[in-house]
């Protein structure tokens, strides 16, 4: 008798066929009944949320007269900062500091990039004694989570599938690893994949030290996603996703870098004669410095560009470097990449 | 979609399927009680997602959720598993009144979770080479490879000789 045999008569005996009782259909409905409702109230929540959220910005700005909640920097075209302090999910012990950070979206066929403040607990299984990963993981399940408050005042949508879970962050040297649940891979071309891989990527990559994002689903290393097979096999970097990139990225600095006078602001841009300028901002929004520089490729191509930016500050304080340009019609401010820094002196 | 209506259509998807996909998670973990956990886990999956997936067949895809989930779960307890008894020599013991689908779990358990995954796809759901390369996800020449080297491990365990090829 041949192994195949053998296989087939041990697995034959353990197959012989029944059905499920209808006491045992009861017991799962009602497990599936409280986890489909679950789902819904997250979902309600979120809505909930996005409205509290609304009014409590809305009765302090008026009682305060402010118009913005962190220092004022020039308004991103199409995006808006937006303070949210989501209820902890799960475990109260397990938290990320509130912090200004970059949610990568979608507005149009690009990418689009806004920041976010928020911070709190964060899900028992998404802790980690990594601080980056642990943070990287609160903003990557953020993320999934989809545009709320501002981002969808200004259009932004996710391409990322509802239903999708992170199933865990870890990094290893400059890769951050990324599981997803399989809802990540389901519906959407080619195009799609690109973009939501995108928005994974952009967002995983803002963090101290991660350069590129290795996505994984359902615990597994996969060589590709979905049925048009977008290739995974190796870690991904922003520079991965030049053709849905908006037309300035800023890779340094980061958010929450610090940041001081001779420091550099480099990344890659695709813009009009390849001009790129800089602002430094201070804490009250004022100018520390103006400046620009000639990317190495322009006006349809992708160029690298980098500057060393000179300012003088008497003490630390939060602050920003600001990446645009400025239309070549009017002059007025566009592709603008707003990055919250601390500005050291 | 209603709850009334989902439960309606998804009730004879369960009664049919639930104890199949359990016996699999049997198979492929060799640990009863959390078979019955990630089988359950994989209905729910299946349940919630319903109405996106009714319109097609959803086996296939609550038999790839349940290996996924199985995958997940042998990395998580890798440590715990590697405690278990090797296989190497095991011969079934057909007499045993031990549950015949953990026999088969132990029987495979040289496996890798992929392997064992193409193998349970094949010889108990009865799937050609093509329908597991859809379940998994993965290239039908890798799937050939994975079920050629899985019965290669697999011949010594059950002791036979090395005449057989495919």
């Amino acid at each position: 008798m041949s192994t195949e045999d053998r296989l087939r008569n041990l697995i034959g005996n353990a197959g012989m066929e029944s059905r499920a009782s209808e006491a045992e259909w009861n017991a799962f409905a009602r497990k599936a009944h409280g986890a489909l409702y679950t789902r819904r109230a997250a979902a309600a929540l979120g809505t909930l949320a996005l409205v509290g959220v609304v009014v409590f910005a809305a009765v302090t700005l008026r009682a305060t007269g402010d118009t913005d909640p962190i220092p004022p920097a020039p308004a991103p075209s199409g995006t808006a900062e937006e303070t949210v302090e989501p209820a902890p999910t799960q475990e109260p012990d397990a938290k990320v500091e509130t912090s200004e950070q970059e949610l990568w979206f979608v507005n149009g066929e690009k990418l689009s990039w806004s920041t976010t403040v928020a911070g709190g607990g964060i899900r028992a299984d998404l802790a980690s004694d990594d601080p980056i990963a642990q943070q990287a993981a609160y903003w990557i399940d953020f993320l999934l989570g989809g545009p709320m408050g501002a981002h969808q005042e200004a259009g932004d949508i996710t391409v990322i599938p509802e239903g999708t879970e992170l199933l865990g962050v870890r990094r290893d040297g400059e890769t951050l690893f990324v599981d997803l649940s399989s809802e990540f891979e389901s519906g959407g071309g080619s195009m799609s994949m690109q973009v939501r891989l995108a928005q994974v990527v952009y967002t995983a990559t803002q963090f101290d030290g991660v350069e590129s994002a290795r996505i994984m689903i359902e615990g597994e290393m996969v060589d590709a996603i979905g049925g048009e097979g977008v290739i995974v096999s190796e870690p991904l970097t922003r520079r991965d996703f030049q053709d849905y990139a908006p037309n300035v990225v800023v890779e340094t600095p980061r958010p929450g870098d610090e940041f001081s006078p001779g420091d550099v602001v480099s990344g890659f841009a695709n813009v009009f004669e390849a001009n790129v300028s800089f602002l430094v901002l201070d804490e009250d929004g004022n100018e520390l410095a103006s400046d620009f520089t000639t990317a190495t490729c322009g006006t349809g191509c992708w160029g690298d560009f980098s500057k060393a930016l000179e300012f003088s500050i008497d003490a630390p304080q939060p602050g920003r470097v600001v990446a645009l340009t400025y239309s070549a019609e009017d002059g007025s401010p566009q592709d603008e990449i707003s990055i919250p820094v601390m500005l050291v002196p | 979609m209603r709850t009334r209506n989902r439960d309606a259509e998804f009730r004879d998807f369960y009664l049919a399927e639930a104890p199949r996909l359990q016996r699999l998670a049997v198979m492929m973990t060799g640990d009863p009680e959390r078979a019955a956990d990630l089988a359950q886990d994989a209905l729910i999956k299946v349940y919630t997602k319903w109405p996106r997936i009714r319109n097609e067949d959803p086996g296939p895809y609550a038999r790839t959720i349940l290996v996924n989930l199985c995958r997940s779960a042998y990395r998580r307890k890798m440590l715990e598993m590697r405690k278990t008894p090797v296989s190497s020599g095991y011969i079934p013991d057909q007499s045993s009144r031990v549950d015949d689908s953990l026999r088969v779990a132990t029987a495979l358990s040289a496996l890798s979770p992929i392997r064992k995954a193409v193998v349970l796809l094949r010889f108990y759901e009865d799937m050609s080479e093509q329908q597991i390369a859809t379940v998994l996800d993965r290239p039908i020449n890798t799937i050939k490879s994975d079920l050629r080297r899985a019965l290669e491990t697999l011949r010594p365990i059950f002791g036979d000789d090395v005449r057989e090829t495919r």
